[in-house]
């Protein structure tokens, strides 16, 4: 049995993510070790045009069906409970997984609109969470992102959105942005 | 709010709206910031040096038609019209104010500073909306759509009152017509837990909406809602659920009695 086996048979069997640190510790592989084998199967996956590749997603490794075939899969479940976020919840959240942990006062001035709607839709939903309490007057709620907000827009882990301070950076390298003279006015 | 028109039957205003229509494209903002910045963008400003007599009338004018076809005004837009009043004003006064530097400071940075910051994470939430359409291509496995069934042996996570407050609000709007004041029977909290105690004491469990079912009046949906809360606060019996939203489950507290 070969070690890349034994990674493929973890991951297929898990219900969850697996964590590579889950795998290490039940096989003893290095977690470097670990990482090239799983490249190696999605590589023989590929090959064979298999339906299904291995994908870190919300901090752990998962079986999932190839985008080109989601017609089908959709079909196959027919109506899949998606929660349709609004522009405005949209921009909540990028916020506060941005920021976090952040009060809703820092959401507000950044966005100059009451958010406490979107904010509670949002715990509702499961994508924000109560980090704890900030130590300042009125003790207000701090508020942070979710696992299952990395798993809704396929994140690995939060160090894959940019940082507060690079965001202007980050923009102007694509195309989301419009094109800003950096320096002026500051 | 793609269909104005259907709000307004004067003929004369109707007109008046179209031609708004025209000239400001009608969307749903997500606040003044959101505004201002499809005011700039649309009409191709330099947002360094915003021409803020043009941008505060196109402002206020867009606050205007929205009062005209009755939508509500968050006060928040209101705030942000206040600023470029008073920007606009700074901007017509002689120029006083010397930075150390010896610069003059601009009316409008601050301004500047507010829209650029929040560009930014308007630019992260498009980010994120790709990338949640880009993950709902992929599904991974066993990702079935939760089952609304109550499998024997799941173990199941406490709910808070507030999701029990939530799905009571539910039931009293199903509520479907109110009975003539003659007919009224009072049913009072105690006889509600007697009721519930004992269908519990036969079935050891029972979903929350089926003590609801039927056409039950105000009259009988309240006093058995706190009837649920009152059981639930003397430990008689406990409420789970499976998941967010779901059914919700009554139990029977095997420890105490009533």
């Amino acid at each position: 049995m070969s070690d890349r086996t034994t990674i493929e048979a973890l991951i297929f069997a898990s219900p969850e993510a697996l964590s590579l640190e889950k795998l290490s510790e039940i096989t003893g592989m290095k977690q470097g070790v670990i990482k090239d084998l799983v490249e190696n199967l999605n590589e023989s996956y590929e090959k064979e045009k298999r339906g299904f590749r291995i994908r870190f997603v919300a901090g752990g490794y998962q079986f999932f069906t190839i985008p080109s075939l989601s017609p089908y899969i959709k079909n196959l479940f027919q109506k899949r409970t998606q929660p349709q976020l609004t522009q405005a919840s949209l921009e909540v959240l990028a916020v506060i997984a941005i920021m976090q942990p952040v009060t809703k006062p820092i959401v507000d001035v950044i966005r100059k609109i009451d958010s406490r709607h979107i904010i509670i839709s949002l715990l509702e939903k499961g994508l924000v969470t109560i980090k704890g309490r900030e130590n300042k007057p009125g003790r207000p709620f701090l508020y942070g992102t979710t696992f299952k907000f990395l798993q809704l827009f396929g994140l690995k882990d939060l160090n894959e959105l940019p940082k507060a301070d690079e965001l202007e950076q980050f923009f102007e390298k694509t195309n989301y942005g419009p094109k800003i003279e950096a320096g002026e006015n500051k | 709010m793609n269909d104005l028109t259907t709000l307004s039957h004067n003929p004369r205003e109707r007109n008046e709206l179209d031609d708004f229509r025209c000239r400001i494209r009608l969307e749903q903002f997500d606040g003044p910031l959101d505004l201002l910045l499809y005011l700039i963008r649309k009409n191709e400003i330099d947002i360094y040096d915003i021409p803020i007599v043009y941008v505060t009338k196109q402002y206020i004018d867009y606050l205007d038609m929205m009062k005209k076809i009755n939508l509500d005004i968050a006060g928040e837009y209101l705030v942000m019209a206040a600023t470029l009043l008073e920007i606009k004003s700074r901007m017509l006064l002689p120029k006083p104010l010397l930075l150390e530097t010896g610069e003059e400071e601009d009316p409008r940075s601050e301004l500047v500073n507010m829209l650029l910051e929040y560009e930014k994470y308007k630019n992260v939430a498009e980010l994120l909306k790709s990338k949640g359409e880009q993950e709902e291509q992929y599904f991974c496995r066993g990702s079935y759509p939760e089952l609304d069934y109550m499998p024997t042996e799941t173990p199941l996570a406490p709910m808070s009152i507030y999701e029990l407050l939530r799905i009571a609000n539910e039931v009293f709007q199903e509520e479907v017509e109110e009975i003539p004041d003659v007919l009224r029977e009072s049913i009072n909290v105690e006889e509600r837990i007697e009721y519930i105690m004992e269908i519990m004491e036969a079935k050891e469990k029972l979903q929350f909406l089926e003590l609801f079912s039927g056409t039950p009046t105000r009259m009988i949906l309240v006093p058995t809602f706190v009837a649920i809360l009152e059981l639930v606060r003397r430990h008689c019996i406990k409420l789970r659920q499976i998941k967010q939203f779901g059914n919700i489950w009554l139990y029977l507290n095997t420890q105490s009695s009533l």
